[in-house]
């Protein structure tokens, strides 16, 4: 089944969604950072937090599929989790369960096997429990075998990293509180959507020839989709907005460390975190937009790559938004020195002004990533001359130039639009 | 029932019904000064049976009770809260602006963070056309470090101390990490985020506490552990 079959934008909004559920396109390299930001911020609790975001979201994206299909559960919504989990591109997933409990087996899944391709240790790799994977067999355990006892709970019982022949995850039956905090739906997204919004142009030759490409994608037999070096799947946008803000909140709680002079507070933590998640999306837009840019089927389209930065920047925006990250507009670039880039909405304003409401805080990490890899990219003179890959990515992170970025208008504070200003510097 | 209440004769200047149109889940706004208390001007959604006066006379003493708890408990911005109450079949918002209290009434069902951000941008356009200063809807108050600054926020200045044994042995953990790392140029961030010292410590080492530097130490180790297999960085240490 190739990506086409479910995968569905929201005309001039930039957004993409699976069923009535918003999702966005991610690499390997995005998941990962990110995962292991949470790790970096919340030490054991991690785990808690990230099993919860990847339950929650499975779980309102199986429920969401499985009700419009008629299914009702059974050996029938498992066949269904399995199918979309490779669909998606997240690897390959196995039930063995009944309503009692049982075991997933995966392999190829993204997280784990994302490690390792980043070049992770096997210790390490191993040490790093595939949340992401082990929350969605929960979900569709729990969807699956409904019970007003509880729901599954996953453990990692066995894992390809640390030399077994596959990942294994133990389901069983835990009497918790559950906390359904994960859909954010297309009806979420209209109704963020400010009156006087400007919304996008779907005529963009290249969004038109990127959504074709995108839905033409089909994993292969283990569940996986690569665009260039770069391991390629569709996400609940859930999954990391509740990631990136349960994780925020939880350190802009934090005491201070006692016994230790001048330990940061949790407001000065949080920022830390939201630099880590910006990180991750900012490698992962450039490795995925890059790539995809890069691709042979858009070259074959559209000829060589220009060296107009404006150009590059403006159908890097329009590939970034195939992929559900919001329509994203150019305002502004002086090459080498500044991009500004706007946006009506995107997941993670449509999460947090769902979840929490408003704020004058700075809210889109995500977004500030992805921005900050569209003004690399469009300033890279290597691009379309060398593959995309992790040495260029690094070669810019230690470089001469840093990249300083502001969220000058936001969408959560009431503003029509969200707006970002990239300023390239040199540094310091 | 509609109970229309009483308004002044300017209220017919307030444009309500292009504000409350097309909010989902907003069921009337009723704005309504404070002191005399008098019904400013009003909008109900078609086909609702809310009463306005009844609106009003729960919205008045609500928001009052509101300001003056959070007086009581010093909030900096208490002349800019409002108040909230959950009802079976509806959600009341109360605001401030100035002399005038704003009642916003929603659904039960209506998503309660989209309804407060909707209530933000009603208030922020009422502000406008009651003619008042508003609540602020961005903080102008003290920054925080999450705030919508620059990816890189400014540091305190670091102290200009002698460099130290402590300064040396963490400035040689960073640079070994550094060389050694997946992804180099977030050590720092890293070292500041897991050991929970923050950016500004590592920034001054040499002023570190022992403790400090234990901590360091770990949180060096661990990290050196994901790319270098079993090496441990630092190892040293552990002979002290």
């Amino acid at each position: 089944m190739n990506l086409g079959t479910i995968l569905r934008s929201l005309p001039r909004t930039g957004l993409a969604s699976v069923s009535d559920q918003l999702v966005l396109g991610a690499s390997h390299h995005d998941v990962v950072l990110l995962d292991r930001a949470v790790s970096d911020a919340l030490g054991s609790e991690s785990r808690a937090v990230k099993h919860q975001a990847a339950f929650d979201a499975s779980h309102a994206l199986l429920g969401s599929i499985a009700s419009r299909l008629g299914i009702e559960g059974g050996s029938e919504l498992l066949e269904l989790a399995t199918e979309l989990f490779a669909t998606l591109g997240l690897g390959e997933l196995r039930f063995e369960i009944d309503a009692t409990g049982g075991q997933a087996v995966g392999s190829e899944l993204l997280v784990g096997r994302g490690q390792r391709e980043r070049g992770a240790t096997p210790r390490a790799a191993a040490a790093a429990l595939d949340a992401f994977s082990a929350g969605f067999a929960a979900a569709a355990a729990s969807v699956a075998f409904p019970s007003d006892w509880g729901s599954f709970e996953a453990e990692e019982t066995s894992c390809v990293a640390r030399g077994d022949s596959h990942c294994v995850f133990t389901l069983s039956r835990r009497p918790l509180s559950e906390r359904r905090a994960g859909a954010i739906t297309k009806a979420d997204a209209e109704q963020l959507l400010s009156p006087g919004a400007e919304l996008g142009d779907e005529r963009s030759p290249i969004a038109i020839a990127t959504r074709e490409l995108v839905a033409g994608f089909v994993p292969n037999e283990q569940g996986v989709m690569r665009i260039g070096e770069a391991r390629f799947a569709v996400l609940p946008a859930a999954y990391r907005a509740q990631l990136e803000f349960d994780t925020l909140h939880l350190l802009e709680k934090r005491q201070p460390l006692s016994g230790v002079a001048r330990g940061a507070t949790g407001a000065e933590l949080a920022s830390l975190f939201a630099e880590l998640a910006s990180e991750s999306a900012r490698a992962g837009g450039f490795h995925l937009l890059g790539s995809l840019y890069e691709s042979a089927a858009l070259r074959d389209a559209f000829g060589p790559i220009s060296d107009d930065p404006g150009e590059r920047a403006e159908q890097l925006s329009a590939i970034a938004s195939v992929l559900g990250w919001g329509e994203l507009s150019v305002l502004e670039i002086v090459p080498d020195q500044r991009l500004v880039v706007t946006v009506p909405i995107t997941p993670e304003a449509v999460y947090y002004a769902a979840r929490h409401g408003g704020t004058p805080l700075s809210r889109l990490p995500g977004l500030r990533g992805l921005v900050e890899a569209i003004a690399w990219l469009s300033m890279l003179p290597e691009l379309g001359r060398e593959p995309i890959s992790q040495a260029t990515y690094l070669r810019l992170c230690r470089g001469d130039t840093e990249l300083s970025t502001r969220e000058t208008r936001s969408v959560l504070s009431g503003d029509r639009d969200s707006e970002l200003v990239v300023e390239l510097r040199p540094r310091r | 029932m509609i109970d229309d209440g009483e308004t002044l004769d300017a209220a017919s200047a307030l444009d309500l019904a292009r504000l409350g149109a097309g909010v989902a889940g907003l069921e009337a706004i009723v704005v309504f000064l404070r002191d005399p208390s008098h019904i400013y001007a009003h909008w109900l959604a078609g086909g609702g049976t809310l009463s306005v006066a009844r609106v009003a006379a729960a919205a008045r003493p609500l928001l009052e009770a509101s300001l003056a708890a959070a007086n009581t408990l010093g909030a900096a911005r208490a002349s800019r809260m409002g108040a909230l109450l959950e009802l079976e079949a509806h959600q009341l918002h109360v605001e401030p602006i100035g002399p005038f209290g704003a009642a916003f009434v929603f659904g039960a069902n209506a998503p309660l963070g989209l309804a407060r951000l909707a209530v933000r941008r009603l208030v922020a356009a009422l502000t406008t056309e009651l003619g008042r200063v508003a609540p602020a809807v961005r903080s102008a108050d003290a920054p925080s470090p999450s705030g919508r600054g620059g990816s890189t926020p400014e540091l305190a200045p670091v102290k200009q101390a002698s460099p130290t044994a402590h300064g040396e042995r963490v400035r040689a953990l960073v640079a070994e990490l550094e060389a050694k790392a997946l992804d180099p140029h977030l050590v720092r961030l890293r070292l500041a985020l897991r050991s929970g010292l923050g950016r500004e410590l590592l920034a001054s080492p040499d002023a570190l506490p022992s403790e400090a530097l234990r901590l360091i130490e770990a949180v060096s180790a661990e990290l050196a552990a994901e790319a270098a297999g079993d090496a441990v960085v630092g190892a040293g240490a552990a002979e002290r």
